[in-house]
């Protein structure tokens, strides 16, 4: 066989292929055989049990169910605050902003997009401390507000870069059409641009959720800690899985606290999977319109 | 007359687009617009809605007037409203541009605007078949008007967008190049089409078809660097 730079190239990109599956096949079983997945009830309520724990919210002891619930409701309130206001930017940027207000704002977009999550941290710890000072009685302290706020800016610059890009790249007659129709901007961004461009800015609000449910540094310095329980109210300190396997790993005394934090680690992708396969079913939904009309 | 135009000039960037453009139009004809690529064919047709507006970095000045509802009006009189003026004036583009939704929605979007008047829903339903109707779309999606419409053929799209442009019944119809993207027989059925709208709009359309003008143009100019070199009336 004659061997040249083409046929070296397909060579290294297939090791490369194999390389990268061999490693992800490792590292997923490794986790899995560390852990006791599928886990018993005792790994995710500790002595107490599913009902008495999810219905009647008995406290739960050596267990992972209130680090979920602390990073489920997180996530939630993360996203909350972040799709509006990264949509916003991102439509700003895309159909508003002109010359350049709109490249020096991209550039800030692109510089936060950039800033290391333990800065952001720092920003979060920082409020809590002006809020201290300011209303010391009504300050909501180390809370999930503040960690939901902290990890919505961000999650920000991936949900408004986003949203610009996709709403950027649609066809520029299909933008004018809607107004060539008497459409108003508001009204051709609403029923025409937003809804086009919704598989594309679905991509980074999922990004963005992925990246709140793995976040540890934020978090740390804003208000997760070790056995808060299950968190009463937003502005409560709460556990969180990422910060329960760094604080577990981190301080095991024995295998069984190890294992604990391998359990943390395959929940916390088990919960990534569910969300890109919820991704994947709204994109197929979206993209569903195939069907030839005769 | 239904449009006349007064030394309009057109820059873009400040690059000249259009220069020293005087036209008149006739009611209920259809004008065609054609020239080599870039020449201001397409600039034009947005000056008479107003679409440029949308541009960045664009500059105009000259005369439009055109007769809507009766009245010759300046469409650059800042006291006209631009979307009023888009409904009176439709367009339809290059590429058939159904929205990301059902077939029935698109022809649906006229009425969801602001600016549109209040209908019943019976009344916006005939108003709906009677659009289908009038481009010859009605048999084809008469059962299907759930479908989203890009699953439609290119040439079903392309009749649907201009059965859209006429919902808010348009007096003056603006296309810029609808058919060339479609086969033959799509290019046909618009064309023969434009004959029957005439009776109620006067049309403008740009096409590079020598052949497509002299079938279908009572009207032809030629626009070669940004100015009119050919004004014929057959």
């Amino acid at each position: 066989m004659k061997i040249n730079a083409a046929s070296l190239f397909r060579l290294f990109s297939y090791f490369s292929f194999i390389f990268y599956v061999g490693v992800f096949v490792f590292f997923i079983s490794y986790l899995f055989i560390r852990s006791d997945a599928p886990f018993s009830s005792a790994s995710v309520f500790g002595e107490s049990s599913f009902i008495k724990a999810v219905f009647y919210n008995e406290p739960v002891f050596e267990g992972l169910y209130p680090a979920l619930c602390g990073t489920l409701l997180l996530v939630a309130t993360s996203v909350l605050i972040a799709v509006p206001f990264g949509t916003g930017t991102g439509l700003w940027l895309s159909e508003f902003a002109k010359g350049r207000k709109q490249k020096v704002m991209t550039l800030l977009i692109d510089i936060l997009s950039g800033l290391p999550s333990i800065v952001i941290g720092l920003f979060g710890f920082s409020i809590i401390l002006i809020m201290h000072k300011i209303i010391p009685a009504k300050s909501p302290g180390f809370s999930i507000i503040v960690s939901s706020f902290s990890l919505s800016v961000l999650v920000l610059p991936y949900i408004a870069k986003s949203t610009q890009t996709a709403v950027s790249s649609l066809d520029k007659s299909l933008k004018l059409s809607g107004l060539s129709l008497g459409a108003d901007k508001i009204e051709n961004i609403r029923y025409i641009l937003l809804p086009k461009a919704f598989p594309s800015i679905l991509s980074g609000i999922l990004l963005a959720i992925a990246r709140c449910a793995e976040d540890t540094a934020v978090i740390m310095l804003t208000g997760a800690v070790a056995n808060a329980g299950i968190p009463g109210s937003i502005f409560e300190r709460f556990e969180a899985l990422p910060f329960f396997i760094y604080y577990t790993s981190s301080e095991y005394t024995s295998e069984n606290e190890l294992e604990m934090a391998f359990n943390a680690s395959v929940l916390l992708i088990f919960i990534c999977i569910v969300l890109f396969i919820i991704s994947y079913c709204i994109n197929s939904i979206a993209f569903k319109r195939k069907k030839r009309v005769k | 007359m239904k449009i006349k135009i007064d030394n309009l000039n057109f820059s873009y960037n400040k690059f000249k687009v259009l220069e020293n453009i005087d036209l008149k139009i006739d009611k209920n004809t259809i004008t065609a617009v054609s020239g080599p690529s870039g020449s201001g064919k397409s600039t034009l047709l947005t000056c008479l809605n107003r679409l440029w507006e949308e541009y960045d970095e664009a500059l105009i000045n000259g005369n439009i007037k055109a007769e809507i509802e009766g009245r010759l009006i300046d469409i650059y009189n800042k006291k006209i409203s631009v979307s009023w003026l888009r409904q009176k004036i439709g367009m339809v583009f290059q590429m058939p541009n159904p929205f990301p939704m059902s077939i029935e929605q698109n022809l649906l979007f006229p009425f969801r605007l602001k600016t549109s008047p209040f209908y019943s829903k019976k009344r916006i339903n005939k108003e709906i078949v009677k659009a289908l109707k009038k481009v010859h779309l009605y048999e084809e999606v008469e059962n299907r008007t759930y479908l989203p419409a890009d699953s439609l053929s290119g040439g079903q799209q392309q009749r649907l967008c201009i059965a859209r442009a006429l919902i808010p019944s348009p007096e003056i119809l603006l296309l810029d190049e609808p058919t060339s993207s479609l086969d033959s027989n799509a290019e046909k059925r618009i064309e023969d089409l434009l004959k029957e709208l005439k009776k109620e709009c006067t049309i403008i359309i740009v096409s590079h078809s020598e052949s497509q003008i002299k079938r279908v143009a009572d009207h032809h100019i030629h626009v070669e660097n940004g100015k009119i070199t050919k004004d014929i009336k057959y």
